[in-house]
C-alpha cells in the first residue's frame, strides 16, 4: 500500500516561493521526515495531502483509492480519508477538556482503550479536566499529538510537533510515537526543523525552490552540527531565531514558538536550514 | 396593578421572546452562510440582513405593511391558505419585528464565527465530522458569548420597538398593543404615571438583560 502524490500548487504573495510543485511515493508504515524553510510549503503540502486545500491540478492515490485527481475533477473529503494531523497551532477545541479532545477524536474510528493508554503515556491523566487555555505551551502539545493518534489515522502528519516540549519530554513523546508507529504502523509525514534528533526516520524530503526532493544520509549527515547558543531573539508571536555558534563561525536558525532554549545550551542543528 | 397594563406588558415581553427564538433558528444558518461565502451573492445578502440597521422603522414598516397586507404578496397567501390576516395582528407583528431585529442576531453570531480560528474546523472535519455536525459539536459551542450578545440584543431591541408596532401593528388593546404605543398614548393623554410604569419596567427589565451580558459569562474561545 502507498501514497502517491503528483501535484502542483501556486503559493499566495506571503510565501517565500512561488510555487510547490511535488511528486513521491509513500509507503505505507513508512515514516518521512519533510525539511525546508520557512514558507517553502511544507505546512501547505501537509494540507493537500489532508484535504484541506485542493492542488491546482494533480494526483493523490491511496492506492487505488483517488483521494484527489484534478483532471478527473475528483475530491475525497477530509473525514473520509482517516488522516490524523497536528497543527502547528495544535488546533485544541477550546469548549472542550483534555479528555473531550480526546473523546471528540476517539469517536471517529478510535479506540477507547487507546484513549486512555494515551492520556498515561503523555502525563494527560491529571489533566483530564483541564481546558486548553488552562495549560502551558508543552501540555497543550502532547494533546494535540495524543488526540491525532487515537484516531489511528492512516497517514500521520505532524507539523513541528515538538517545537514547544523541553528537551526530555521530546524524548519521551518520540519514544512513545515510535511505540506506536510499530503497533499501529501509520504512514507519518513528519515536518520538524531539529530532524536530526528524530531516530526511526526512513527517509528524508526536503522542499527548495518550490520543488520536493528526496535527499540521501549522507548528505543530510553532512549538515547535521552540534552549536551553541549564543541568543535568541523572538517577536511578538513568540517565534523567533536562535544565534549560534560553532569553530567560531556563526549561524543563525528558526526557533519555533515556545520553545525553551537558553544561551549556552547546546542544540543539533539541520544546517542547510541555517542561515550564515 | 391594572389588567390593560400587565396584559400589554406580557404581549411585549412575549413579542421579545418568540422573535428572539424564532430569529435565532433563522439566523444561525444565515451568519454560518455569510461567514464561510466571500461571493457577490453572500455580499448582497448581507447587505439585505444590514439593512434595517440603517433604514428608518417607518420605512420598513411601510414597505411591510404592502407585502403583508390583504392585498400583498404574502398577505393575501397567508389570507387564503391559512385564513390568517397578517396586518393589525399578531403574528404579522411577530413578522415585521423579525424582519426588523434580524442584524440584531445575524451580525454578532457572524461576528462570533468569523473570529474562531479556521483549524478547529479543519480539526473537526479530519475527525470525520460532517459541517453540520461541525457547526453544532464545534463552532456554536465556541461562539457562546456572540450567541447570548446576539439575544439579548435582540430581545431588548425588541421590547422598545415602535415604528414597526406602529405600521403593522396598529394598537389594538390585547393583541398588538405594546409597551412602546402605550406610553406614547399615556404621554398623549398627560398620563404621566402610567407611562412612567411602563418606562420604569422596560428599563428594569433591560437593565438586568444587559446585566447578564457576555462579560459576566464563561471563558471564550479567544481566552
Amino acid at each position: 500500500m502507498a501514497l502517491r502524490v503528483s501535484l502542483a500548487h501556486p503559493f499566495d504573495r506571503r510565501q517565500a516561493v512561488d510555487g510547490l510543485t511535488a511528486t513521491f511515493t509513500l509507503h505505507a508504515g513508512e515514516l518521512v521526515s519533510l525539511g525546508g524553510v520557512s514558507g517553502s510549503g511544507k505546512t501547505t503540502l501537509l494540507r493537500l495531502l489532508a484535504g484541506l486545500a485542493r492542488p491546482r491540478e494533480g494526483r493523490i492515490y491511496w492506492d487505488s483509492a483517488c483521494w484527489c485527481d484534478t483532471e478527473k475533477g475528483m475530491f475525497l473529503e477530509p473525514r473520509y480519508r482517516q488522516v490524523g494531523m497536528v497543527f502547528q497551532d495544535l488546533a485544541l477545541f477550546p469548549h472542550l477538556s483534555v479528555r473531550g479532545n480526546l473523546a471528540f477524536a476517539e469517536q471517529h474510528a478510535g479506540d477507547a482503550m487507546l484513549k486512555e493508554e494515551l492520556m498515561d503515556h503523555f502525563g494527560l491523566a491529571p489533566l483530564a479536566e483541564k481546558y486548553p487555555q488552562q495549560l502551558s505551551g508543552g501540555q497543550k502539545q502532547r494533546v494535540a499529538i495524543a488526540r491525532a493518534l487515537v484516531q489511528k489515522p492512516r497517514l500521520l502528519l505532524l507539523d513541528e510537533p515538538f517545537s514547544a516540549l523541553d528537551q526530555e519530554l521530546r524524548k519521551q513523546v518520540q519514544v512513545y510515537l515510535q511505540s506506536y508507529h510499530k503497533k499501529y504502523a501509520p504512514t507519518i509525514l513528519l515536518v520538524h526543523h531539529l530532524a536530526a534528533e528524530i531516530s526511526g526516520v526512513q527517509r528524508h524530503f526536503r522542499i527548495a525552490d518550490g520543488k520536493l526532493c528526496q535527499e540521501d544520509e549522507s548528505e543530510i549527515r553532512k549538515f547535521r552540527i552540534e552549536a551553541r547558543v549564543m541568543g535568541v531573539d523572538r517577536d511578538a508571536a513568540g517565534s523567533g531565531t536562535l544565534r549560534l555558534e560553532r569553530e567560531g563561525k556563526t549561524y543563525t536558525c528558526p526557533a519555533p514558538a515556545g520553545s525553551k532554549f537558553q544561551v549556552g545550551d547546546t542544540v543539533k542543528i539541520d544546517l542547510s536550514l541555517a542561515g550564515d | 396593578m391594572e389588567d390593560a397594563f400587565l396584559i400589554t406588558l406580557w404581549l411585549t415581553l412575549r413579542l421579545a421572546a418568540t422573535t428572539t427564538l424564532l430569529l435565532f433558528g433563522c439566523s444561525v444558518p444565515l451568519a454560518w452562510y455569510l461567514s464561510r461565502s466571500k461571493g457577490w451573492f453572500a455580499r448582497l445578502l448581507e447587505m439585505g440582513v444590514t439593512l434595517p440597521l440603517v433604514l428608518p422603522p417607518t420605512v420598513i414598516g411601510f414597505y411591510l405593511l404592502l407585502l403583508l397586507g390583504p392585498e400583498g404578496f404574502l398577505g393575501s397567501i397567508f389570507l387564503r391558505w391559512f385564513d390568517l390576516r397578517l396586518v393589525f395582528s399578531f403574528p404579522g407583528l411577530l413578522l415585521g419585528s423579525m424582519v426588523y431585529s434580524l442584524p440584531f442576531m445575524v451580525q454578532p453570531i457572524k461576528t462570533g464565527l468569523d473570529k474562531l480560528p479556521e483549524h478547529l474546523s479543519e480539526a473537526a472535519r479530519l475527525m470525520g465530522r460532517t459541517e453540520w455536525q461541525l457547526l453544532v459539536q464545534v463552532l456554536l459551542p465556541n461562539s457562546l458569548p456572540a450567541i447570548r450578545t446576539a439575544g439579548i440584543l435582540t430581545f431588548t431591541h425588541t421590547l422598545g420597538e415602535f415604528g414597526i408596532v406602529l405600521m403593522i401593528g396598529g394598537n389594538i388593546p390585547g393583541e398588538t398593543r405594546m409597551a412602546s404605543m402605550a406610553i406614547y398614548d399615556a404621554v398623549e393623554a398627560l398620563r404621566y404615571d402610567q407611562a412612567n410604569a411602563y418606562a420604569l419596567t422596560l428599563i428594569g427589565i433591560t437593565i438586568f438583560l444587559l446585566a447578564l451580558g457576555p462579560w459576566r459569562m464563561g471563558p471564550s474561545a479567544e481566552s
